[in-house]
């Protein structure tokens, strides 16, 4: 692929995990996590000794190793505590402090974890879902029974709006040649679940400039039998004295030569109020959220980008591809604007983004 | 015979110097106790090179930590662990209103001006050093337990970084005394049990012969059963267990373990017909050294690789210091009354208290242990003693006749020294014996070297 001087977008490499001492066997779904941008976790197998290799990012090219019996390692997204699963045992380490902070035995096996904010982790079993708060002395907490629809579907993922009030488990299998995802979204307040079709979603807070308070927004990314879609819905009852959302779904494009390619990681911009989506072939592509216009896509890695979390530095998306190349993509500020302009041809949407991000670039919009 | 002898001869002093000799630690003892009213001070003086000072200070710190981690527990391999207590003293410059000990005015006079004394005084109620056995690989370096460290070093403020070349480290114990009180009752249950379409019980009483029992001492048991049920008595099983129960942090539920230090099993007297009574007597010895290898096993605070006795039972205090106690650990004799059939056994369980003699001498000094004089046929089974290489051994052998062959299994009470170091005061004549320790030697006896790094 090939990064002009005009893109909207700033590529980075930051470490390729292989080159400081990670095994490529080891760079993969099951056996890396990383649950923000501050730390990647992989496991690894040492002669008969099982390790835990903590890089963080700040300082990559020094990762630590410890000795750990765990079948699952994930670090918190802000401090340097460490949450390990082996079967159905869990327990929290702050590596700092020395401290065994939290244990926990499970009655049934976890099949899919992570932290889904710096003190909460939420658990998924074949039955329900739980969130485990690392503060105080209680269990895990039921949230809710999982739907049928995801039954036999291999847990990828698990995500949460900004006061938890709306949660949404995804699951993928494979369906008559192509891989179909499977979502659950639960409203705390409602107490119900709502099965849907689709691979990646996130939930993002949108300020709608006439509106006082900013809309509740759940976007989905699905490639369907009927092709692919994103939509932007609002989700809940809108605040006092907004206006409600009004939906939109634009088409995913999938280029011919990876017909068989979907989304599989979402991570909405709050500084740009941009969706970030990756696809399974190494695709990014970039949305206005407000719109749901396509900003940009291009292809960015050969190799299958498992793992994302949100670029804090950037308001971009990070992750980890097969290779162990740790990638970020961020919005070029000074280019975004005269891209929308002159390569889309979308005068209103580059004022528009000029204006609601700060953005440079649209004087000679107004101008005319 | 009387063993008070043994110590005139010599006051032995524990002496330990840092790696760049700049500070010379001195303490009179490794074992403090807590009599439940008091501490023990822990107190001793350093010696100090005065050309080493430049302008730093010399501290003194106490800490008790609480390493919990439990390699087959854990899923992380970590030293994890909890400051539970950390006390600072300044050496240097002295402390003005310091009124030095004994111990310290002694040794001070030995030393010359540049010794200075430093003095802990803990309240009562801080946790006791104990060591749970892990039977997971040592070379990993893992313990858990309750550990108290004496540090020593140069710094500007007394919460600097410990550099190792300037830093003297010494484990030290704190241990519990319990106070026998005579007039306790002795320790007794009973249960009743009934039993499916048998309308009369089998009921069972237990009583020790007293509550508190020294290490080593048997625990005498007296079951009396009677029963009433219809069903026959086949036999009857006893166990001594042990309790712990690791606290860390409220958020941490606790972890507890069991384990059984002794049992016995009997049919003499049995079966018991329905309607019979009977009243049986049996001895029971909760001992170390048959537990070596059990896991978890809780013994008094181990210093390396010495041998240590179980530990003794936890004294609560029911005040907010029970709270942060590290391990708590208590002893109880279990009776099982074997029942016929398939309708269930009857259980009962009756407390005990498990302590150390006071300043059990055995602890006191390494001297012991080379005893050249105990023929091999007595010497106690201690795995530490024969570890000991001759070079290793220090100059003075104390002329001492073991009174028992194996110091655990005293028929009586001990007779309790009780070291307050008056015989120092008295008169010049009583020396003062240094127990030097070079680095393998120190290693060895008071644990190992830490790093520079404290966060390792």
């Amino acid at each position: 692929f090939i990064m002009g001087d005009n893109l909207p977008i700033k590529f980075q490499e930051h470490v390729t995990l292989t080159n400081v001492g990670i095994s490529a066997d080891n760079v993969g779904f099951s056996t890396l996590t990383m649950e923000s941008d501050k730390y990647i976790c992989v496991r690894e197998k040492v002669g008969d000794k099982a390790e835990v290799v903590i890089v963080e990012m700040a300082d990559a090219s020094n990762p630590t190793r410890r000795p750990i019996s765990a079948d699952s390692a994930i670090m918190n997204p802000a401090s340097k505590v460490i949450a390990l699963k082996a079967a159905k045992t869990l327990q929290i380490f702050n590596l700092e402090m020395k401290a065994k902070v939290k244990t926990h035995n499970m009655p049934e096996d976890v099949v899919f974890w992570r932290w889904i904010n710096v003190n909460t982790i939420v658990i998924v079993t074949e039955n329900a879902v739980y969130h485990w708060s690392m503060d105080g002395a209680d269990a895990p907490v039921k949230q809710f029974d999982r739907h049928a629809s995801l039954a036999g579907t291999q847990i990828i993922n698990y995500r949460v709006n900004h006061d938890l009030s709306w949660l949404l488990l995804i699951g993928i299998s494979a369906k008559e040649g192509r891989v179909v995802g499977s979502m659950q979204l639960y409203s705390v307040e409602k107490k119900v679940s709502q099965p849907l079709e689709g691979h990646a979603g996130a939930f993002a807070q949108f300020k709608v400039p006439t509106n006082p308070q900013p809309s509740n927004l759940f976007c989905i990314a699905a490639r369907t039998a009927a092709g692919g879609k994103l939509h932007v819905i609002e989700v809940g009852t809108p605040a006092a004295g907004n206006q409600p959302f009004a939906k939109k779904s634009v088409d995913l494009y999938f280029p011919a030569e990876v017909p068989n390619d979907f989304p599989v990681a979402m991570q909405v911009s709050a500084r740009y109020d941009i969706v970030f989506l990756i696809t399974k072939f190494g695709y990014v592509h970039l949305y206005d959220i407000e719109s749901g216009t396509c900003l940009y896509m291009n292809r960015i890695s050969m190799d299958t980008i498992f793992v994302t979390a949100p670029y804090e530095a950037t308001g971009g998306i990070i992750g980890v591809n097969r290779k162990g190349q740790v990638l970020s993509v961020s919005v070029d500020e000074t280019n975004l604007v005269p891209y929308v302009t002159n390569t889309l041809q979308n005068a209103d949407l580059a004022l528009h983004l000029a204006v609601r991000n700060n953005l440079p670039g649209a004087e000679d919009g107004f101008k005319t | 015979f009387s063993l008070s002898l043994v110590f005139m001869a010599g006051r032995k002093v524990f002496k330990k110097a840092s790696p760049n000799d700049a500070l010379v630690a001195y303490i009179g003892k490794r074992d403090f106790y807590d009599h439940g009213s008091h501490v023990d001070p822990i107190d001793g003086v350093v010696s100090i090179d005065m050309s080493a000072l430049k302008n730093k200070k010399v501290f003194a710190r106490l800490q008790v930590s609480f390493n919990y981690g439990m390699e087959d527990l854990d899923l992380l391999g970590m030293n994890i662990h909890k400051v539970l207590l950390t006390k600072y003293f300044q050496v240097y410059p002295p402390e003005e209103d310091m009124q030095p000990t004994k111990l310290q005015k002694k040794l001070m006079k030995k030393l010359g001006e540049s010794a200075f004394p430093f003095l802990f005084q803990l309240p009562p109620g801080v946790p006791s050093s104990v060591t749970l056995q892990s039977t997971a690989d040592k070379a990993s370096g893992r313990r858990c337990g309750v550990d108290y460290e004496l540090a020593f070093y140069l710094a500007n403020t007394e919460a600097s970084k410990l550099k190792k070349r300037s830093t003297v480290r010494l484990n030290v114990r704190k241990l519990t005394y319990i106070q026998p009180n005579a007039e306790a009752p002795p320790p007794s249950a009973t249960v009743e049990k009934s039993f499916f379409m048998s309308s009369k019980p089998v009921i069972v009483t237990a009583t020790l012969n007293k509550e508190l029992y020294y290490h080593g001492q048997p625990v005498s048991v007296n079951v009396k059963i009677d029963n009433q049920s219809a069903k026959s008595i086949k036999g009857i099983h006893l166990e001594a267990r042990q309790f712990a129960t690791l606290r860390a942090q409220d958020s941490v539920k606790g972890m507890n373990t069991k384990c059984v230090l002794a049992a016995i099993d009997s049919t003499v007297g049995f079966p018991l017909k329905p309607g019979a009574s009977t009243t049986c007597e049996y001895s029971i010895t909760p001992s170390a050294f048959k537990n070596q290898t059990q896991a978890h096993l809780a013994f008094d605070g181990q210093l390396k690789d010495e041998d240590t006795n179980l530990a003794s039972s936890t004294q609560l205090t029911h005040t907010s210091m029970d709270q942060n106690i590290g391990i708590v650990v208590s002893y109880e004799i279990k009776v099982k009354v074997l029942v016929a059939g398939m309708s269930g056994d009857v259980s009962v369980k009756v407390p005990f208290s498990l302590a150390t003699p006071k300043n059990d001498f055995r602890k006191l000094s390494v001297n012991l242990k080379h005893t050249k004089r105990q023929p091999a046929a007595q010497q106690s089974p201690l795995p530490s003693f024969a570890e000991e290489t001759p070079e290793q051994q220090p100059a003075v052998v104390h002329q001492i006749e073991p009174t028992k062959p194996d110091f655990n299994v005293p028929e009586e009470e001990r007779h309790i020294l009780d070291y307050n170091f008056d015989e120092l005061e008295q008169t010049d004549a009583f020396e003062i014996v240094f127990e030097d320790f070079v680095r393998g030697r120190a290693e060895k006896f008071f644990g190992k070297e830490e790093s520079d790094n404290e966060d390792d």
